[in-house]
């Protein structure tokens, strides 16, 4: 996986699966989610490995909202190619819009399906030492 | 913060928290419980969810929570809504991503005792026809056309292509057709991700199940369900896989948008709702419509590959090898029904979060051969220690719109079970209990332990000693198949 300035944490959750991430930076942020997403995903090897490449751009009505589609792509994207993406290029390209590009490599299966990502007690914002932080539930 | 003190008894295993206690509810919210549950309901977050669904423009009576209830995302696990039609709301959120997850039960002619001997060759066979675990594809492949006739027209669908018989869908919830779906409410992504997951089990909490029926509580009830003892039975618990989540991805999202256009404000944004009458609430019912017949139909198909298993295992060695469909039942759904409220015929949406229909006797709902019964109602436990079958009752349309539990309900996240028991560990420990074991991952089956679940019986006790549904039979497990 891409190193980023960020990091997540699992919060207990009795049902499904809630992690808190925190970085520097709003795109680390977006980033450190996604990797933290296909970590929970526990991959195995399930056939040739081929190189993958996606482009997306992705436009919302607030923070919250494109953080909520950025992760639903990148999961219903891994599903279309059975891949696991491994790189996470991104930029804002407005205050909330982004493009990004993803590489990885298909020939994997996840062992845990993500079945959606919620708007539940969803919340993103700066906290008091500078970190951008989100606490986000996954539907697993 | 809803306190254990807000919610006070009114009646045995029955609390309510007045609608004083907080700003936004709009109704009281009321859970089934002892005191021992609701100790265990207060742990997360699920009263005030359930607090938070009370708030939810046009609903009825009260916000509900079953025995079972723990928290969820929006809507508590376990919780039931019901919004009062037109102008009442429908929330996808109120349904969950895996719309018309449920279950159904299929019964044998074969004794459990004969059948022991051969349960690793039954297993086996299972476990190679029945496609399980997270991005298996099934054996059909579906074109545009053909997914969209299946997404309106659900079970009978199936049928129609060899998979069961017409009997199977008199045994279903709503004879396994939703008839307001349109697939041309469905997405163009949705459509996609069900084009190859018809028959297929998934992974989760999904599972298969190969049961002795260990006891019966009610002789007549159990005889009307084909329910004898020390008999063989089938349990298969599945939704609508990725097209059924797509669906409701693409519901939330666009009604995030609407509810500013609808003036609503919610605790929780994955409360999003939007008025039935409006395009946005009419869109995602027929489109959940359509991703419950994908579900009804997904089980039908899986429902035959159980029954050429079982010839394929067990050939020559029993005289009869026939299962008959005892029920099949939802437990996430938002549906149109009548109820009588404050002595007024009403129709109302009745969401149903990890939650059973247990309609009474003589509803017209209700199979002809059961309708003096009412209906069976299906609650699968763990995997260590069984389910049982329930019969819906007048006191549950008289109370909860006609709805009682769906399981046991989880004590422990998954990251805590898969810390008490290793899977394999776990597969030692419930092949010493005689119960065979196929997964498709041990770390998922360890995530599924029985420890992390509440005690059935603690659970079906409650619905059962309030009426809301009464006890008619309990199985235990002699093989588990899990995604």
């Amino acid at each position: 996986m891409t190193p980023s300035p960020g990091y997540y944490e699992e919060i207990a959750h009795t049902a499904d699966v809630c992690l808190r991430v925190r970085a520097e930076t709003l795109e680390a942020l977006y980033v450190t989610a996604a990797q933290g997403m296909f970590d929970l995903m526990r991959w195995r090897p399930a056939g040739p490995e081929r190189p993958v490449r996606e482009s997306l751009s992705l436009e919302a009505a607030d923070l919250e909202t494109l953080l909520v589609d950025w992760l639903s792509e990148l999961l219903y994207l891994a599903e279309r190619h059975g891949a696991r993406w491994a790189t996470f290029g991104l930029a804002f390209t407005a205050p909330t819009a982004l493009a990004a590009q993803v590489e990885g490599t298909t020939g994997w299966v996840p062992e845990r399906i993500v079945k959606a990502v919620t708007y539940h007690g969803l919340r993103l914002a700066r906290a008091d030492d500078g970190f951008w932080e989100t606490v986000i539930t996954f539907d697993v | 913060m809803v306190n254990k003190q807000d919610l006070v008894q009114i009646a045995p295993y029955l609390y309510e928290c007045s609608p004083n206690v907080s700003p936004i509810m709009r109704v009281p919210a009321r859970v089934y419980a002892d005191d021992a549950l609701l100790d265990m309901a207060m742990e997360d977050r699920a009263i005030e969810q359930l607090v938070n669904t009370a708030s939810l423009p046009g609903i009825v009576g009260y916000a509900l929570a079953m025995p079972d209830v723990h928290q969820g995302y929006g809507f508590p696990i376990g919780g039931v809504a019901a919004t009062l039609m037109p102008d009442g709301v429908i929330s996808p959120g109120g349904v969950g991503y895996d719309i018309n997850c449920g279950v159904r039960l299929l019964v044998t002619n074969i004794e459990a005792e004969a059948l022991r001997p051969y349960m690793d060759r039954l297993m086996n066979a299972l476990f190679e026809n029945v496609p399980t675990g997270v991005g298996k594809g099934g054996e059909l492949r579906l074109n545009k056309a053909e997914l969209g006739d299946l997404l309106e027209r659900g079970a009978a669908w199936a049928v129609e292509r060899g998979y069961g018989t017409a009997e199977d869908l008199l045994h279903t919830e709503d004879q396994g057709c939703m008839k307001d779906a349109k697939a041309s409410a469905v997405s163009a992504r949705a459509m996609e991700r069900g084009r190859d997951q018809v028959g297929t089990l998934g992974s989760g909490n999904h599972f298969l199940e190969v049961d002795e029926i260990a006891e019966i509580y009610d002789e007549k009830v159990a005889e009307a369900f084909g329910l004898r003892k020390g008999m063989v039975c089938v349990w298969i618990h599945c939704g609508s896989r990725g097209l059924g989540h797509q669906v409701c991805t693409d519901a939330v999202r666009v009604m995030q948008q609407a509810l500013a256009k609808y003036k609503i404000s919610l605790p929780d944004r994955e409360l999003a709702c939007a008025p039935m009458s409006s395009p946005e609430g009419r869109t995602y019912y027929e489109a959940m419509c359509a991703a419950a017949n994908y579900a009804w139909a997904n089980r039908q198909v899986i429902t035959q590959q159980v029954r050429q298993s079982f010839e394929q295992a067990l050939k020559g060695k029993f005289s009869d090898l026939s299962l008959r469909m005892v029920y099949d039942v939802c437990h996430n759904i938002a549906k149109i029904e009548k109820h009588t409220l404050n002595g007024k015929q009403v129709t109302l949406c009745v969401h149903r979060k990890g939650a059973t229909r247990a309609f009474g006797p003589g509803r017209p709902e209700v199979p002809e051969d059961y309708r003096p019964f009412g209906q069976p109602v299906l609650i699968p436990g763990d995997m260590g220690t069984g389910s049982y079958v329930l019969v819906g009752t007048e006191k549950a349309m008289q109370e909860t719109f006609g709805s009682t539990c769906h399981g046991a309900g989880r004590t422990q996240s998954r990251t805590q079970a898969r810390k008490g028991i290793r899977g394999e560990e776990l597969r030692a420990q419930l092949e010493g209990q005689h119960i065979t074991v196929r997964a498709a991952s041990m770390s998922g089956l360890a995530e599924e332990a029985p420890e992390a679940y509440k005690r059935l019986e603690d659970v079906v006790r409650i619905v059962d000693r309030t009426g809301i549904s009464r006890k008619v039979a309990r199985t235990r497990p002699m093989g588990v198949m899990k995604g």
